[in-house]
């Protein structure tokens, strides 16, 4: 008896099929998706290509471009046997490409699909492209479009933060929470160089309009996601400094808010003869700083008004307070900046004295 | 009243009239005795030079033996089997009509003390056992002189009668597990010990583990710690390896070298020890569940990487790392039984056959080189050649968890190699001794050591 377990147990373990067995040779990592409907939902795929070649050691070899077209997304995505041999593998996937079209339509099937798969990896990027040619555009400085695209939206999301970094996760998040709406980057083609340009936001599922850049840095300190960002002052001269440090409080009552920035920074370029020995001069800058952002912060809290979109969450704010929200509309917003400058480097004085 | 001529027919006869053992008959002021030996096992000219010359000398008879021979150690005996047993051991014994007496005469050809050839060190005492028991505990006893360094002796083997000695200090040992070897080296019951390895399935090591239970050592300053701590010494004679009893896990990753070091430093040793066994364990099978179940683990740079390297090898990639495991296992093995001559040419077929040539062959991957070369220095740093072997069964296993389950396999297969090791039971005492369960004071002592003066 005991022998026969001896034999028996190891056979078992050759024989259980290998539930999920895949070589590594017979995978088509798939790196980008762009979905676009035009009546069959018509898909473009970015897949790795791992065959080896005569080039360099550690060279990546360029990504192959699939079509692919179906009903559904799924059927569309399985589609692509008819042209790959390899099956598409989506949990390397870094970025998610949805047809601005297709967003206004709204896409709740795209995170319906993508929510239930369970062969993807969920921190993926999302972005809306204006342009249809996104993953045929030649990238200059990395190898893929999706890995050029990955690495400067986190590197935005480090050093500038003027567009608005969703993972598929934040977007699911979002999109779940009834207290706040999508904003999504937005990308064309310019130059034929994948852009990002504007961010689009939206209401419910469905796009319906876009704010600029500079907006989204505006967009980004309320809502306290600001890590490192640049800003510069119209005023007169350009003066522009480095914000390090951002803290976003608020205070909230019922349909009444409170929003204090306190951000911390650093001058970097004035473009104008200022004695910053002085520490009047540096408390003008400082102001007039203040007074802009909280301008532009109001100008665009306006804006969003008129879309009637609650893309900062106040709704969620109010509610964590457990405070009355009545629309954004019908909400009074008081915001009060504070700005230190604490660096300005070393005799920025002379040099103008020459 | 001696039977003696009586004794040495029957010792004649149960010999086989063995030419090797020497019957000289001499008359001592007119009464007739004999002297016999073996030849081989005695140092003839301190026969003639202690005994027989002594003898002419003698003016009276039995007592005066004692006073005016001149050898040093002289037993007096009264069976036929202690004459056996003391000629067998090297003895000279006197038979006459009033007494029988062992006379020491031992051949005292042995290996001088040599430098330690498993155990390196740098810094550290460069003497090592050698075949001879009594050597071996003439270097234990000239590092700890105390009066409680106990010695007890066992004769094991119902045909080769070895010496088996066990070392202990009275008063740090615990002495249930004294009793527990005791009671099991006076039952043994078993033809012939000719190593020290025997020993342990005599005190009862279990199969179930293949991690050894017992520490095997070339150097006596190992010994004496160990004795220190409060562990018993197996010296059996004819192994230049002494056995210490019980071993734990932890003491594997100890050298003696870590107490002449600063303890900040030693503590990186032995973390490096660590890391590099469960490098040892895990590194073929974490390659297989990566490869072949686990991608999203890697980062996407390295799994295009890791597909381009692979695309030519036609193997999935478990029969792969099996196929160069077994390979790097046979050229240990190899290395190990064949003799210096073939070394140079073994090693040029092993770096160029199974590294440069396979991969250009396509027939492994590079990165499949670099894993087998990983496990196979990683398995290094452990100076118990049967840590290293036991650790292969655990690698085989983690590999046929990887290989059917990916990352699940390896969790299952690591949660079989946890439940074995901890219900692994050295005289009543856990393997996982100072970890599970915990003791914070031998904890001092462990994966770092903080105490210095230990």
């Amino acid at each position: 008896m005991k022998i026969k377990l001896i034999i028996l147990i190891p056979l078992l373990l050759f024989l259980t099929g290998c539930y999920n067995y895949r070589e590594l040779n017979d995978l088509g990592i798939t790196t980008a998706i762009y979905i676009k409907k035009d009546k069959l939902y018509e898909l473009t795929i970015e897949v790795l290509k791992t065959e080896k070649e005569d080039s360099k050691e550690g060279d990546m070899p360029k990504p192959v471009i699939f079509k692919s077209s179906g009903t559904t997304i799924q059927e569309a995505l399985r589609n692509t046997i008819l042209k790959s041999p390899k099956r598409l593998y989506a949990h390397h996937m870094q970025v998610l490409i949805i047809d601005e079209n297709l967003a206004k339509e709204g896409i709740s099937d795209i995170l319906d699909l993508f929510f239930r798969d369970p062969e993807s990896r969920k921190q993926f990027f999302v972005v809306v492209s204006k342009d249809d040619e996104i993953l045929e555009t030649d990238s200059n400085l990395t190898d893929t479009n999706s890995k050029s695209m990955y690495e400067r939206i986190i590197a935005n999301k480090n050093f500038l933060g003027n567009i608005v970094p969703v993972t598929f996760t934040n977007l699911l998040s979002k999109y779940l929470n009834p207290n706040i709406e999508i904003v999504l980057p937005s990308i064309n083609i310019k130059d034929d160089e994948i852009v990002f340009n504007e961010s689009a936001i939206f209401k419910k599922d469905k796009l319906i309009g876009y704010i600029s850049n500079e907006d989204t840095i505006y967009l980004n300190l309320i809502c306290g996601k600001i890590k490192d960002t640049v800003i510069t002052s119209k005023d007169k001269n350009y003066i522009t400094v480095e914000i390090n440090e951002a803290k976003t409080k608020y205070k909230v009552e019922d349909n009444k808010i409170e929003i204090k920035l306190s951000l911390i920074g650093n001058i970097s370029e004035i473009n104008e003869q200022i004695d910053l020995i002085n520490p009047n001069s540096i408390n003008h800058i400082e102001n007039i700083f203040e007074e802009e952002i909280k301008n532009n912060i109001n100008n665009l809290i306006r804006k969003i008004s008129d879309y009637d979109t609650d893309i900062f969450g106040f709704q969620d704010i109010f509610y964590k307070y457990n405070k009355n929200f009545n629309g954004l509309k019908n909400i009074t917003i008081n915001i009060s900046v504070n700005m230190k400058l604490k660096y300005k480097g070393n005799g920025a004085y002379e040099l103008y004295e020459r | 009243m001696v039977m003696y001529t009586k004794y040495i027919e029957l010792l004649k006869r149960e010999t086989n009239y063995n030419k090797d053992i020497i019957y000289r008959e001499k008359n001592v002021r007119g009464k007739k005795i004999y002297i016999i030996f073996s030849e081989s096992l005695t140092d003839g000219s301190s026969i003639s030079e202690y005994i027989i010359k002594s003898l002419d000398e003698i003016k009276k008879d039995k007592k005066a033996i004692i006073n005016d021979i001149y050898n040093f150690k002289v037993i007096e005996i009264n069976t036929y089997d202690e004459i056996v047993e003391y000629i067998n051991n090297g003895f000279t014994i006197i038979l006459s009509k009033n007494y029988i007496f062992a006379l020491e005469t031992k051949n005292k050809s042995k290996r001088s003390i040599d430098i330690p050839k498993g155990e390196n060190t740098i810094r550290g005492a460069k003497d090592a056992f050698t075949e001879d028991f009594q050597t071996n505990i003439y270097l234990i006893k000239k590092r700890i002189k105390n009066k409680n360094l106990w010695i007890k002796e066992y004769k094991v083997g119902n045909y080769t009668k070895t010496t088996v000695d066990i070392l202990y200090i009275n008063g740090k040992v615990d002495n249930k597990i004294l009793k527990t070897i005791n009671e099991k080296l006076e039952n043994a019951n078993i033809d012939g010990i000719l190593n020290s390895g025997a020993i342990k399935s005599i005190i009862g090591e279990s199969n179930i583990n293949p991690m050894p239970t017992t520490i095997t050592t070339e150097r006596p300053d190992r010994v004496s710690k160990e004795l220190l701590k409060g562990k018993i010494a197996i010296i059996v004679d004819n192994d230049p390896y002494v056995l210490i009893v019980p071993a734990f896990l932890n003491d594997f990753f100890k050298t003696t070298e870590d107490y002449s070091e600063k303890n900040i430093n030693s503590s990186l040793t032995r973390i490096l020890r660590y890391l590099s066994f469960y490098i040892a364990l895990f590194t073929p099978a974490l390659y297989i569940a990566l490869i072949t179940y686990n991608q999203e683990m890697l980062p996407t740079e390295f799994l295009v990487n890791f597909a381009m390297q692979r695309s030519t090898v036609p193997f999935p990639a478990f029969f792969e790392a099996f196929m160069m495991i077994t390979c790097f296992e046979i050229l240990r093995e190899s290395d190990i039984r064949s003799s210096g001559f073939v070394g140079s040419s073994l090693s040029i077929v092993g770096a160029l056959i199974l590294g440069e040539a396979a991969v250009s062959a396509g027939i492994v991957s590079p990165i499949m080189i670099i894993v087998v070369a990983l496990t196979a220095i990683s398995s290094l740093p452990f100076s118990e050649y049967e840590l290293v072997n036991g650790l292969r069964w655990y690698r085989i296993l983690f590999m046929i968890g990887a290989s059917t389950l990916g990352m699940i396999g390896i969790v299952y297969a690591f949660i079989y190699f946890i439940i074995n090791l901890s219900a692994t039971n050295l005289f009543g005492k856990p393997y996982l001794m100072p970890f599970v369960p915990t003791n914070f004071k031998s904890l001092k002592d462990s994966i770092i050591r903080i105490n210095r003066k230990e």
